[in-house]
């Protein structure tokens, strides 16, 4: 039961929290997303995990002469474009510039790398396509 | 209005029918409220993008040399 004397003596203390909380509460609801910036900078760094497993098996493939030169070459040449378009990324994300100028330059970067690379050892492959799906992701969020 | 006010509202004229010794409940009820709503200041987005660049810097640039360094004019190493 509610205690009027004590109530009268709260209801103050009260009413202040609440307009506070009103005029001051700017926190966002619970599973507002986090800033987009961020996650592009997620699958970046998840795609450069990738890329860095599929060059220590590609090499061990060469070395091994389960894959031949030519083949080397050629997921060499396609983990150092992936490479160097995580790193480009990675600094827009980094950068100073607004996110409708982020999202823009971003988009441009992806887009020229985000093209499967068909192997036929299945881990490679999946390694491969881990990147694949990094930058389509990326793709996703801009 | 926002989540946080009018929950804090709801959970006042809760408060209100249920009696006033509940003060101290109400209260840890708002903070934890509050600290449900993390918020991450523009500040810290560029500091968290910056730090997760850095990673990614590091590792491509490893991968990289570790491509680099096999010769694919001489035959293969059983390494």
């Amino acid at each position: 039961m509610v205690n009027a004397k004590e109530f009268r003596k709260w209801l103050p203390v009260m009413l202040v929290l609440a307009l506070l909380l009103a005029g001051c509460a700017t926190a966002p609801t619970p599973g507002v997303p986090e800033a987009p910036q961020v996650t592009v900078s997620r699958y970046v760094q998840l795609g450069a995990a990738s890329s860095a497993l599929a060059a220590d098996t590609a090499i061990a493939l060469y070395n091994s002469k389960q894959i031949d030169a030519n083949t080397f070459n050629q997921i060499r040449t396609y983990l150092k474009l992936a490479d160097q378009a995580f790193r480009d990324i990675a600094t827009e994300t980094a950068s100073a510039d607004t996110w409708a100028v982020m999202r823009t330059k971003i988009a441009a970067i992806g887009a020229k790398i985000a093209v499967s690379q068909t192997v036929t050892d299945p881990t490679l492959q999946a390694q491969l396509n881990a990147i694949v799906t990094a930058l389509q992701n990326i793709l996703g969020v801009v | 209005m926002s989540t946080v006010a009018s929950t804090t509202i709801g959970l006042i004229l809760q408060l209100v029918s249920t009696g006033i010794s509940e003060v101290p409940a109400l209260i840890s009820a708002i903070k934890g409220l509050v600290q449900a709503n993390p918020s991450m200041t523009a500040e810290q987005i560029v500091a968290l993008c910056q730090t997760i660049c850095q990673d990614v810097m590091t590792t491509t640039q490893a991968t990289d040399a570790k491509l680099d360094a096999v010769d694919t004019a001489q035959p293969a190493s059983y390494g």
